[in-house]
Order: structure tokens, then sequence, then C-alpha cells
């Protein structure tokens, strides 16, 4: 039997090799077909190991470390993964990985509804083109992320950080020969890449700090708490540079614009990446680093503002958009934004609590938003690849199983009482309230709360707008529509819509503590709260409060798009520019292209212009030496025996001189 | 006695002329001859010097000398043949294209002279009758 | 620079320019020109080249069996050289290339190389009879071509290759000629045997009252002296220059006689002194003769620096004799060639049969290569 650390290696590992083999499935035409075989099988047995090691987790809390570090004889044993340079200089990083209470619930996710996703694209991807190539960069996916969520250092977690980062851009750009797809995938990969760039840079920052030691995060989060009060300012510059990184991974303001555009990917992949797992990837950075940021509530205020804006400016985006997925799309920016909400609330709040609200976000959303998505790409499918609201509706008659597991992801994510969005939004608008209430920007984290407040109103009406627009009203269907629900397409389905409507339950306030009870086990988090108690209480009128607001928002919906049909262009056309404003999306690529393009591209254009002054100078000073070399040039006429002419006089001149002169 | 500069002294004499050979010859065939010629001079030398100090190096180079002169002979043969199917003609100066760009063709000034005619050969009387037009010869 | 005898070369020039005149003259050409007068100056630069063979190069050469097939083979060859490289035929070209090759089979003979006579024969002539198949083969065309009959730059290229020629047959005279230091090593130890000085070597005695001014030397002295120094030049030739500035020290025999030639300059001539002078002649004389043996290899080089790099050992063997060549001349190639040269063999080996496989790749016909 495995011992529980060496389970470790295997989460990442298997579904490494299952990328491997589904590339070689790829190159041999008569396995081509069973290429999706490795990657279910490896994300499976993948999520089996997570279920051992959360099972471990459970019991004890104590974090797995792989390799084990053998007490006895109190030495380390590394595994190094590099080392660069000698003496004082060294940088050397080990591989280790280390398994929390935080990381459990990431890789629970991942695993969980990459699994799930992977056999959802065995339908959906059936018959496509690259088919091997999509299984293979899926499973690579789930190595990277998990090796991200395992790594017991900065660098570690950087090279998975990075990998899901490629793995974006290849899925984004699937259909490479779309310049669509791949100007989308490029965009993703840049803008992030602005975010990757900032959080290098703080990683090296703190490292330098930390006696350039080690990258560990036990190690830099200690030498952080000793150190703080000395270089308090560069600490805060780390800090922002990790912000940084998590503001470009999680398409938050002013870096989300790549997240809308990644839709250009295959539908599973956009739940799996784009909703479920990679885009929360900054949240857990934050929850990670949560030790970090308990120490700079400025930087913590600045989280939580960008994170409401980004939610509020999402949600308004998301109102009027007609593209199913472009809706959900920005209501993934807006769910990100309230997570950042609540992790920005751990300086003013508890840590514990504001991190076990974003990460209990993170959790049900995954559930949700996965769900949702696959719904819209399980229509896109039937619809024969429209995804336009505009062109179809009441489809709840042809795609029952979809409809029903549509209406529930919608259901949580407009937080709708006992299903899981509920619980969770309902616990951040708790940690917001809650901080709300302290000293230091309290005012600030209130204009915050009822900023939240507005957006779960938003959210519940966009959610549901998009839900009667597609699947209520008369039947309308696009041009060579074939609407069909295969069951390997459907059980995915009904699977993580069971989740969307029970995973809440894993910590329904007044009921059940057990994710609060489990996640707060992780010992950063334990140092980050620096024994601060809370009192995990339920709020009631808060609770009543939210659930009013979501069936407010539910209840307008209903109200203009199936009771009074005419009531939505009312009410666009009483808005005026304000619906302009939304269906442009606050013409955010525009000002960017001015901002930033368009500069660029002057630049460029002196450039070319200096370029090409500086190439005919160099041409005309080349110029010379062609006209001198006319001279010369008759002597190649390209006789070999003109040549050898030239040698034996040069021959006879050198003896000849060796006779007279020398002798 | 014939001392070694006295083969030395032919050896140059060989090289030269196989020199000017090369140098002046025109036919791809006679300039190949030269070459073997400076060859064969430079041979005269190796072994010149073998008897002089009275070991064999000298021997043994001008064997592997003749072992290079034989690939030589090989390769160059095969090239000639593959050049003289390209031009159906062995004149080197006819391969001129390495020269610099825009270089005229160093061409020959006027056309050859025509041959002398040459005296008919001598014709043998015919012996015997002269067979006639489809009259069978044998029986 | 060396004395004035040495350094004209005539002998070797002479033949040379009626050579290559000769050479220029048969070159084959658009014109036809009466190949009387290339015959003509090729007998004569035949006669000059053996003047030079029996001239030129010091030794005198006895008039043995030897020197007749030496002379033999090695006119042959020259002839046939010539006549190859002024043919109008290539096929005749060829033919007087073999020629050329017997020939020279006929000098490796006389040089005690019988196996490389016997393998030059054989693959020469099985190369010769191929390359006589492939004129035969090609140049089978109407009328006489271009390839043939014109020549690229004959006069340019006679020039060069007989300039070549005239500077390596000098310098081998140079190098060989021992004519200057045998009549110089003569005269002096004529003069060192001589029991009565010739009163014209010697300055006249001074009186009493001349002893403190320096008398000049005789005419004959002052000759004597610059036939000795030329004749020490001429033995030390090529080899490095002592002196400081190359931080090496010529051996004690050149020293010897430079010391001697010194002494004979400032007191054995100009203070009437014929012991003296008889003593020191007898040092030159000695000194000239064991350098001379030095060059010419009867004697090794023994502890001698001669080089910045070291000391020069005598090549092979022991000194005085001069060395031979082993009787079994194929057993003992053999033995050389597997034992010393064994790397050398195997690459010549590989070289061959890449050779083999590039001319079968080349000479392939290929099907979109024909025009």
């Amino acid at each position: 039997m495995l011992s529980v650390p060496s389970l470790l290696v295997c989460i990442p590992l298997l579904p490494l090799v299952g990328a491997i083999f589904c590339a070689v499935f790829g190159g041999v035409k008569e396995l081509r077909r069973w290429a999706h075989l490795p990657a279910a099988l490896c994300a499976a047995l993948s999520f089996v190991c997570v279920a051992f090691v959360v099972a471990k987790l459970t019991e004890d809390g104590a974090p797995i470390e792989f390799p084990v570090q053998d007490s006895t004889s109190g030495q380390d044993v590394d595994i190094q993964w590099f080392s660069v340079g000698h003496g004082q200089t060294t940088v050397s990083v080990p591989f280790e990985l280390s398994a929390d209470a935080i990381a459990g619930i990431m890789l629970l996710g991942i695993t969980f509804i990459g699994f799930w996703i992977v056999v959802f694209s065995i339908g959906y991807m059936h018959g496509s083109p690259g088919f091997a190539r999509y299984f293979s960069v899926v499973s690579l996916f789930l190595a990277s992320m998990t090796l991200m969520v395992l790594a017991n250092n900065f660098i570690l977690m950087f090279a998975g950080w990075e990998g899901v980062g490629l793995c974006s851009y290849l899925l984004v750009g699937y259909w490479h020969h779309k310049p669509s797809a791949a100007d989308a995938a490029r965009k993703a990969f840049l803008v992030t890449r602005l975010g990757d760039v900032g959080l290098i840079l703080g990683i090296f920052l703190m490292w330098a700090l930390a006696d350039q030691h080690s990258f560990n995060y036990a190690w830099i989060f200690n030498h952080t708490r000793v150190k703080f009060e000395y270089y308090s300012e560069v600490y805060t510059a780390a800090c922002l540079l990790i912000l940084c990184g998590a503001v470009g991974k999680s398409a938050q303001i002013p870096l989300y614009v790549w997240l809308p555009d990644a839709m250009e990917g295959p539908t599973p992949v956009s739940a799996l990446i784009h909703a479920a797992t990679m885009v929360t990837a900054g949240v857990y950075l934050l929850a990670r680093c949560a030790p970090l940021f308990v120490l700079v509530p400025g930087v913590q205020v600045t989280i939580a503002i960008i994170g409401a804006a980004t939610a509020l400016l999402a949600a308004f985006i998301a109102l009027t958009q007609h593209d199913l997925k472009r809706v959900l799309a920005y209501s993934t920016v807006s769910q990100i934004g309230f997570m950042f909400l609540a992790v920005g609330c751990g300086g003013a709040a508890a840590p514990v609590m504001a991190v076990t609200a974003g990460l209990f976000h993170l959790f049900t959303h995954a559930f949700f938003k996965a769900v949702l998505f696959l719904s819209a790409g399980s229509v896109m499918h039937g619809m024969h690849d429209v995804i336009d609201m505009r062109q179809f509706s009441g489809l709840k008659r042809v795609m029952p199983i979809t409809r029903w597991t549509f209406l529930a992801g919608a259901l949580a994510l407009a937080g709708v009482p006992v299903f899981a969005g509920f619980w969770s939004k309902d616990m951040i608008l708790e940690t917001v309230l809650e901080a709300g209430h302290s000293d230091r920007f309290g005012s600030i984290y209130m204009v915050l709360f009822g900023v939240a407040a507005v957006t779960a109103l938003m959210t519940a009406f966009y959610t549901f707008r998009a839900y009667f627009r597609t699947f209520e009203g008369e039947l309308k269907m696009p041009e060579g529509a074939h609407p069909h629900e295969p069951w390997v397409m459907s059980v995915p389905l009904i699977v993580l819509a069971l989740g969307a409507v029970g995973i809440g339950f894993v910590h329904a306030t007044p009921l059940t503590h057990w994710f609060g009870n489990f996640i707060s086990k992780a010992p950063e988090l334990m140092q980050a709260n620096g024994g601060r108690h809370v009192e995990d209480h339920a709020n009631w009128g808060l609770m009543f409060g939210s659930a009013a607001i979501a069936l407010l928002g539910v209840g307008a919906a209903y109200y203009m798009y199936r009771v009074k049909p005419g009531a939505a262009e009312k009410a666009a056309s009483a808005a005026g520019n304000v619906y302009y404003l939304s269906l442009n999306k606050v013409y955010v690529d525009e000002i960017y292209n001015l901002l930033f393009v368009q500069p660029l591209n002057l630049l460029a254009g002196i450039c070319k212009l200096f370029e090409a002054v500086v190439y005919d100078l160099v041409r005309l000073i080349a110029s010379i030496p062609r006209y001198m070399a006319e001279v010369i040039r008759p002597l190649q006429n390209g006789l070999v025996q003109f040549y050898a002419l030239t040698m034996a006089i040069g021959v006879a001149v050198f003896v000849g001189m060796l006779l007279f002169f020398h002798w | 006695m014939i001392s070694v500069s006295h083969y030395l002294a032919v050896g140059a004499i060989l090289f030269c002329l196989g020199l000017i050979g090369f140098l002046s010859r025109r036919n791809l065939i006679v300039m190949f001859l030269s070459a073997e010629l400076m060859l064969q001079g430079v041979a005269i030398n190796f072994v010149a010097f073998s008897r002089h100090h009275g070991n064999l190096h000298g021997q043994v180079f001008t064997l592997f000398v003749i072992a290079v002169a034989a690939c030589e002979a090989g390769i160059a043969l095969a090239l000639f043949l593959v050049l003289y199917r390209r031009k159906h003609s062995l004149d080197v100066s006819l391969w001129q294209g390495l020269r610099e760009p825009g270089l005229p063709i160093t061409g020959d000034p006027e056309p050859l002279p025509p041959e002398p005619e040459e005296p008919p050969l001598p014709h043998l009387a015919p012996a015997g009758a002269i067979p006639a037009r489809g009259e069978p010869t044998h029986a | 620079m060396i004395a004035s005898t040495d350094s004209l070369g005539w002998i070797a020039v002479l033949p040379v320019i009626a050579g290559g005149l000769a050479v220029w003259y048969a070159l084959p050409g658009t014109r036809r020109r009466p190949q009387a007068v290339a015959g003509l100056l090729g007998v004569l630069a035949l006669a000059g080249v053996g003047a030079y063979l029996f001239r030129g190069l010091g030794d005198r050469i006895p008039e043995s069996v030897e020197a007749a097939l030496f002379f033999g083979f090695s006119g042959l060859a020259i002839v046939f050289a010539g006549l190859m490289i002024t043919a109008r035929n290539p096929a005749r070209s060829a033919l007087a290339f073999a020629m050329v090759v017997l020939s020279t089979c006929g000098l490796f003979l006389l040089l005690a190389a019988p196996f490389l006579m016997a393998a030059t024969i054989v693959i020469y002539a099985g190369a010769i009879i191929v390359t006589f198949l492939f004129v035969i083969m090609l140049s089978r065309q109407e009328g006489p071509s271009n390839a043939d009959v014109r020549t690229r730059e004959p006069a340019l290229a006679a020039a060069a290759g007989f300039v070549l020629l005239a500077t390596l047959l000098v310098g081998l005279q140079r190098v060989y000629s021992w004519r200057s230091v045998d009549a110089a090593i003569e005269h002096s130890s004529d003069l060192a045997r001589s029991s009565h000085i010739d009163e014209g070597y010697l300055s006249p005695p001074r009186s009493v009252e001349q002893v403190a001014q320096v008398s000049p030397l005789t005419p004959k002295a002052q000759a004597f002296l610059d036939e000795m120094r030329a004749a020490l030049e001429r033995v030390r030739l090529g080899a490095p220059r002592g002196g400081s500035e190359r931080g090496v020290t010529d051996h004690k025999y050149v020293q010897e006689i430079v010391h001697a030639i010194e002494g004979l300059d400032r007191y054995g001539f100009r203070q009437h002194d014929p012991d003296d002078v008889r003593q020191e002649c007898q040092t030159i004389a000695d000194g000239l003769q064991r350098l001379k043996a030095m060059r010419l290899g009867s004697r090794g080089f023994t502890d001698i620096v001669v080089s910045e790099h070291g000391v020069v050992k005598p090549v092979d063997g022991e000194a005085g004799d001069a060395r031979q060549l082993p009787a079994a001349n194929v057993s003992a190639i053999g033995r050389t060639l597997f034992s010393d040269h064994l790397l050398a063999i195997e690459l010549a080996g590989t070289l061959l049969l890449i050779a083999t496989v590039g001319a079968i790749a080349i000479a392939g016909t290929r099907r979109e290569g024909r025009p």
C-alpha cells in the first residue's frame, strides 16, 4: 500500500502520465479515437489519491509533506529540483510537496470537477480534429494545477502557475486556425504574463529579504513575521507585486479583459479552466499568503476594493450580453471579485474567517459555475455551435436534462436559499459586514458591503435572464440545430448539478461547520490568525436579507422576460446610454486600445522610420567597399586554370624571394 | 656517384612540366594527367630522400601518395563523365559558373580554322565477283 | 649574400630558358608552328639539363652503369613529360604519360625501391589504361575541339612554371654544390702544407718606426680571406645564425673557423708571421672539411646547438658511415607499414573505399540529371 506522502506525488504525476499517454495515442492512428481513456482514467485515479489525502487531513489536520522529513536523524531529506550558482549566491530549489487544508480543498475541487469535465468532453469533443491533443493538454493542465496547489515553495508553485497558463493558452487557442481563437489565446497569455512578472518579482523580493536561503513557504512567512517592522515598505511592495500576479491570473480589474475572450476555447475548457479552477488560482495564492497580507492592512483593503469593483463592473456588463457563454464569463469575473473581496477582509475581520469565506465561495462556485458552463456547452452542442441567446429559446422541451442542471446552477449562482451559492455568498457578506465593524477602514468596508449587495442583486437578475431566455418561452432554434443529450454528457451534468445543489451543506452556518473547521486547521492560517477566535454564529438578519435580494433579482427577471415580454426593451430604452455602456462592456477594450495599444503602435512606427533611415545610411556606407571591389572583381572570372595560375605565380614568387633575399 | 640532389632536380623538372600542363591545357583529361605528372615528380623526391636517409619513411609516403592518387583518379573520372554528359565536351573553359556576377564569359576570340583535308585512305582492289543485290550469298 | 661564383647559377638558368621557350613554342595553338624549332630548343634544354646535372651539383659523376641508367631514365622521363603536355591528341598524352611512369619506375629501381616500382607500374598502368579508355570513349568527336587545340595563357603558364623551376634548380645548386667549398679547403690546406708561404699573401715586414701603424693587407690575402668567409657561409647555409639576438651560439667548429679567419686578418698576414698563417690555415681546412661532412650527412650532428628548440641529433643510426637501406625491400616496407603506419594505412584503405562509393554515386546515371 502506498503511504500517504507518496500519494501526494501521484496526484500531479498521474495526470502527467495521462498527458503523455494521450499524446502517444494521438500519434498512433488506430489508438486516436481512444485517446480520452488515459486522461479520464488518470483524472479518476488522481481524485482517489486526493480523497485519501483529504481523509487523512480530516483525521489529524497536520499537513502531509513530501519528501517525509526524518525527525529521528534531524537531517533534511531534500530532492533537489535545480541549483544555480555556487558559494554565497546559490539558489537551490528542492522538489517539495505539502498538502494542508487549503490545498486539500483545492485538490478536491480540481480533481473531482476535472474528472467529470473530462468525461463530459468525451461526448462534447467527439469527432473534433485534435481529439488527442485536447485530452493531452487537459491532462497536463490537471497535472500543473495540482502541482501548483501542492507545491511547498514559491518557485515550484510558480512552475505550476506558468504550467496552467501554458495549458490555458493551448486550450483557448485549440481551434488555432480560427483567427479570433488565436488572438484570444495570445491575449490571455500576454495579459496574464503582465501579472506574472509582478508575481516573480514579488517572490524574489521576499526571498532576498528572507536571507536568500529558501523559497519555502514556512521559511519566508517566518522571516516576514520577524522582519516586517524593519522592512515594512519593502514587504508592502512585495505584497502588491504578488497581488499583481493574482489579479492577472484571476482576471480582476484592470487585467480582466482576457477572460471573456478566452471563451473562444471549447466550452468544457471554459468550465474547467476559466471558471472552476485556474482563474481561482489568484484567490488560492492570496489565501496561501494570508500570513503575509495580514501584516499589511492597506493592501488588504486594496484587494477588497479591487474585488468589489470587479464584481460590480462585471455584473453590470453581464446584464446585457446576448452571448450565453459571455454572460457566464462575466459572471465568473464577478464571482471571483467576490472571493477577492472576502479574502481582502482578512485584515479587518479575522483572517481565518475571510479566507474561509473566500475559499468556500471558490469551492461552491467551482461546482455551480462548472455545471452552468457545461450546460451552456450542451446547449451549444445541440444548437450547432450557436450560443447567441437571441437565436433560441424554450429549449426546456428538447433538452430537459440540460434545463434542470442549468436551473440548479443558476439557482446556486443567484444565491437562492438552500443552494450552494447562497451559503458561500452569505458567508462573504457576513465577513464584509464583520470587517465593516473594525476601527480602521471600517467605513470603506461598509461601502463595499453595499456594492456587494447590489452585485448580488444584479447576479440573480442576469443569471435568470439567461435562464428564461434560453429555456423558457416559445421553442425557437437556429438553422441546423440538432438537440440531443448523450449520456456521456448528461451524467457529468447531473453529478455536478447535484453538487451545485447540495455542496453548500459542507458549511451551512447554523447547521454544519465542517468546511470552516477543516480550513482553519491549516497552519499558515492559524499563524495568520494569531490566536484570534472567531465566533461562527448565524446572522439571521443577513441571511434573510440576502435571500430577499436573490429572490428579488429572480423575480425581476421573471417579470421582464416571462410576464411582460416587452418590458426588457422598454427598460433598455429607458436606461439609454447606460444600456449601451453595459452592452459595449463599458468600452474597456476600447480604452485599453487607446491608452496602450495606440501609443505602442506609434512608437513602433517611429522605430520603423528610424530603422529605415539607419538602414539606408548603412547601405550607403556598405556601397563604398562594393565600388572598390569593382576593380579586382574581374580576377574572379570562374576559370579554374586562372586560379591555379595565380597560385603557381604566388608560389614561384615566394620561393624566389626565399632564394634571393634570405640566403 | 649520383647524389640525392640529382634526383631532386629530375623531380623538380617533372613537377614543373606537370604544372605547366595543368595551367595551360584545356582538356580535362590532359589536365588530370598533368596533375599525376606532378605527383610523379613528388614521388621521386620522396624515394630519393628515403634512399638518402636510409629509412623507408619516404617509400611509405609514396605508397600513400599513390593510394590518394588512385582515389583521385576514380573520383575525377566519375566527375568528368558527369561533366561530359552535361556539355558534350571536355573543355574546362566551359565551366565558368563560379565567376563574379555580371562578368562576361571568357570566350575564344576566333573560330577554329578548318582542319586540313586528310588524304583519303587507299582502297583495296575488290577481289572476286561482287554479289548482286537480292541474291542469296550462301546456299 | 654568398660568393659571386655560386650565386649566378647560369648553368641552371640556361636550360630553363631554353626549355621554357621550347614548351611555349610547342604548346598547342590555333596556328601551326614548325615543330622543328621546338625540337631544337628542347634538345638544347636537355643538353643544358645534362650539363647542370653533370657540373652544377658539385660532385663529379663517375662514368658508371648507374650514371648511364640514371641519365637514360631521367632523359626519357623529361622528354616524354614534355611530349605529354604538348601533344594535341589526348590519347598521345596518355601514352606519353605511361612512358613517363615507366621511366620513373626505372628511377625507383635505381633508388632501391623495387616494391614501389612494381606498385607504380601496376597501379598507374591500370589507371592509364582506364584513362585511355575514357579518352577514346569520350573525346571521339568530329574534327578538332577547343579543348585540344587551344591553350589557356600558354606564355604566362610556361613562364610561371619555368620561373619556379629556375628557382628550384638554383636553390638545389646552392645547397648541393660544394665546388667553392672544396676549392677553399684545397686552397687553405695548400697554404698550410707549403713550406714557404707565397710572399704575395704577406704584408711586407715593418720597420721599427712603423710598428705602431697597421699595415694593409695585400690584395691576394684579402681575396683569400673573402674566399674563406664565403666558404664558411656556404657550409653553414640554412642553419640558424648564432649571435646574441637569436640566443643561439654557433657550434664550436664554426667558431673555430671564425676565430682562425679573424686571426689571419689581424695578425697572420699583417704581421708577416708564416707559422701563424700555416697553423690558422690548417684549422680552417679541418673545420671546413668537418662541417661539409656534417652537411653531407656522413657525420652525425652531435652536440651541436643549431636551433633555439634544442639539440639536433643524428637522424638515424650511427654517425660516420652512409646509412643503408635493408636489402629485403618488400618485407621491410610491410613491416614499417603495419607497425609504424598502421593508422595511416587503415585511413588510406577507408579513403579508397569512400572514393569507390563516391565515384559510383557520382557517375551513376540519373534520370532527371540528363540533358
